[in-house]
């Protein structure tokens, strides 16, 4: 059997395109639909084989209440570049790291200015509060100690 | 040694001591002997718990835990502690006494060999003794030594530094001059609510809380008018009016002219001279001497009235177990009792801790009890912060301004107000409300003060009126001249939730020539402790 199959409209005959494959094990023709877009009056084939000219080519849009990836890619580069810039740990008050901080190990080599420090433990094994303990003594000696002789 | 302090060129400052064990939180209280050295007690006391019993050496520098107090109720706000040290150890001699050995022969908590031989302070002094001549055919005279070695047991044998100027006789009496601190819980009264540690010989006692409030609660104010506290120019011994004669050979005293069952007069001359009508009215008269009727010795009576000096006439609420003879002599002192405040109440709390009953003429405490009325009821009710300072270290001006009679009633409560109770202004005292003095000081939660009658003429109490992080908070207050002014500030910025605590103690200093008064402050919520030395 081959393909296509004859329609007649009086005297005049003239094939319908088909292609003769077997299915369920039946065989059978499978009409050949060829498709083509355009206006009123316009016909634009589609089906050229290989990379064609756009008004030979199948548009593939979104839809028209799709949202827009476009502006989704936008903001998601705009938190992007937002969180480099500025990121969580950035006091923008202050303009500076704000941070938690633990020096495992190592070498502080400058320290501009200590607010407070809460904790002081050990100074090469002596309390931290020595420090401002013996100072403290020091003064007393000489201030009030001194005066009674 | 010698003060070389400048006025307004030097400055004094507060000095870092040793941490306590504990820090301080809501009714954490400092209690501490105010006898001036080298009698008081060389400790100041840290009631931190039901459990938890400190002490600070004060001359050492150093705490260290003592003992559980065992207290009852839950402890907070409400609880505290006050030392006094008489009457705190008592007992009787037997046979076979010399001049510098006691043999003692009631029992006692077993103390160890010559553990009454040193108090733990630095070392060299033991406890301080009196011994007493009263029975019959006795000395009829009362000495105080120096322990310096005693046996171990119940009834230790006591050895004397000097040797007495008699020798004791059986059933004559003796009293070991070290003190008790008296502790009270906080919460809802239990049985153990209210207890007392004997220092001397290690023991505790549980006390009677009959007359307490059920629950006891806000803060905790509390003074022992103690007859060993005397003024700054006396001895303990000496009571509060330095008299012309003497016993125990260097302690004054006054002498009797006459006696009757219920009264004794003094002479035209000595320290009750010019004592004003009733003016040592509810304090004590105790008889030193008398070698003419020994038995009369050692009796403590409560003045109910007395008459203008000179030749006062005092009145004694009880009659005397025995009439002192014409040659007696005797002290005026303070009677022994302790006052509270507690519980946002109007009602001052008085408790009896001599060992009999006491009787003013119109109201009588029972020994071991609490009486609600004995003085009246306040003015205003008591608030957190409130404190108390006596004015039994001073030398009354001569118009008599100022009294060993005032106590002074700071309510607290965030209050300036001060109300002062006159012991001896009627049978039961008399209240002023809401006086006038200099330099009103806001007495906030957290506040907290103690009396100072070791120098600066016994004028000061002293105290930290707390306010988170606010660097001025410490003052004092001129007991005599009614005017509070600040004083040095600590350099450790005290802070955090205000919790009440009584956390001043003072204690006296000797440096051979002069007396000083030691401030120990132990921080707001802090185990940090610093000392301040008055200077000035």
């Amino acid at each position: 059997m081959s393909d296509g199959v004859p329609v007649g409209q009086g005297s005049t005959t003239f094939n319908i395109a088909t292609d003769v494959v077997v299915r369920n094990s039946v065989t059978e023709h499978q009409q050949v639909v060829k498709l083509s877009l355009g206006s009123e009056n316009e016909c634009k084939s589609l089906l050229t084989s290989g990379s064609q000219l756009s008004e030979n080519s199948m548009p593939v849009v979104l839809s028209s209440d799709h949202p827009s990836i476009w502006l989704e890619l936008v903001n998601w580069m705009k938190s992007i570049f937002q969180a480099l810039s500025k990121p969580c740990f950035w006091d923008p008050t202050l303009n500076r790291i704000r941070a938690t901080s633990t020096i495992e190990s190592g070498t502080v080599t400058t320290v501009t200015t200590v607010t407070t420090v809460t904790g002081l433990t050990n100074i090469n094994s002596y309390p931290g509060s020595l420090l401002v303990i013996n100072q403290n003594v020091s003064a007393w000696a000489n201030i009030v100690r001194s005066r009674i002789s | 040694m010698t003060n070389n302090f400048k006025k307004v060129i030097d400055r004094q400052m507060w000095v870092h001591v040793a941490p306590a064990p504990n820090a301080h939180a809501a009714g954490i209280s400092l209690a501490c002997d105010l006898r001036k050295p080298p009698y008081r007690h060389p400790f100041v006391f840290e009631l931190v718990s039901n459990t938890v019993l400190n002490r600070y050496n004060i001359v050492q520098k150093a705490w260290n835990f003592v003992v559980s107090p065992a207290l009852g109720g839950t402890f907070g706000a409400g609880a505290g502690a006050v030392y006094a040290p008489s009457l705190s150890l008592l007992g009787a001699i037997g046979a076979g006494c010399s001049t510098t050995t006691i043999v003692t022969t009631t029992a006692l908590t077993a103390v160890g060999v010559n553990m009454l031989a040193n108090r733990g302070g630095s070392g060299e002094y033991g406890f301080r003794i009196r011994i007493i001549g009263n029975s019959a055919g006795g000395s009829g005279k009362i000495e105080e030594r120096w322990i310096v070695a005693n046996s171990a047991s119940t009834t230790p044998a006591m050895i004397l530094d000097t040797p007495l100027s008699f020798t004791p006789a059986n059933g004559d009496k003796y009293e070991v001059l070290g003190g008790r601190l008296f502790m009270l819980g906080a919460g809802t009264l239990a049985a153990t609510s209210f207890r007392a540690f004997e220092v001397a010989a290690n023991s505790l006692t549980s006390l009677t809380t009959t007359n307490l409030p059920a629950t006891i609660g806000t803060d905790f104010s509390a003074i022992a008018l103690d007859e060993l506290y005397v003024p700054y120019d006396c001895y303990p011994g000496e009571g509060l009016l330095p008299g012309s004669l003497t016993y125990n050979s260097e302690l004054r005293c006054h002498g009797a002219v006459t006696t009757s069952t219920n009264t004794l007069t003094g002479s035209t001359t000595g320290g009750d001279l010019r004592i004003l009508a009733n003016e040592y009215r509810n304090f004590q008269i105790r008889i030193v001497e008398d070698t003419v009727n020994p038995t009369a010795v050692n009796q403590r009576r409560i003045i109910s009235t007395h008459t203008a000096g000179p030749s006062p006439v005092y009145t004694v609420g009880t009659n005397w177990s025995v009439t002192p003879s014409a040659t007696a002599k005797y002290v005026i002192e303070n009677p022994n009792l302790i006052l509270l405040r507690s519980t946002a109440s109007t009602t001052m709390h008085v408790y009896n801790y001599t060992d009999m009953n006491i009787y003013n003429g119109s109201t009588t405490i029972a020994f071991n009890s609490w009486h609600n009325t004995y003085f009246g009821t306040a003015p205003g009710a008591m608030g957190a912060g409130c404190m108390q300072f006596p004015s039994y270290g001073i030398r009354p001006d001569s118009a008599k301004f100022s009294r060993h009679s005032y106590v002074y009633n700071f309510r607290g409560g965030n209050s300036t107000t001060l109300d002062v109770l006159n012991i001896s202004g009627g049978a039961s005292g008399t209240w002023d409300a809401n006086v006038v003095y200099d330099g009103g000081v806001t007495i906030n939660t957290g506040s907290c003060g103690k009396y100072a009658p070791h120098d600066q003429e016994g004028r000061f109490g002293y105290l930290n009126s707390y306010v988170a992080s606010q660097v001025n908070q410490i003052h004092r207050f001129d007991v005599q001249n009614r005017v509070m002014s600040p004083i040095t500030p600590t350099d450790w910025i005290q802070a955090g939730t205000a919790a009440v605590g009584d956390r001043i103690a003072t204690f006296g200093a000797f440096d051979g020539v002069d007396y000083y008064t030691v401030c120990l402050l132990l921080m707001h919520a802090s185990t940090i402790a610093q000392e301040l030395i008055v200077l000035n």
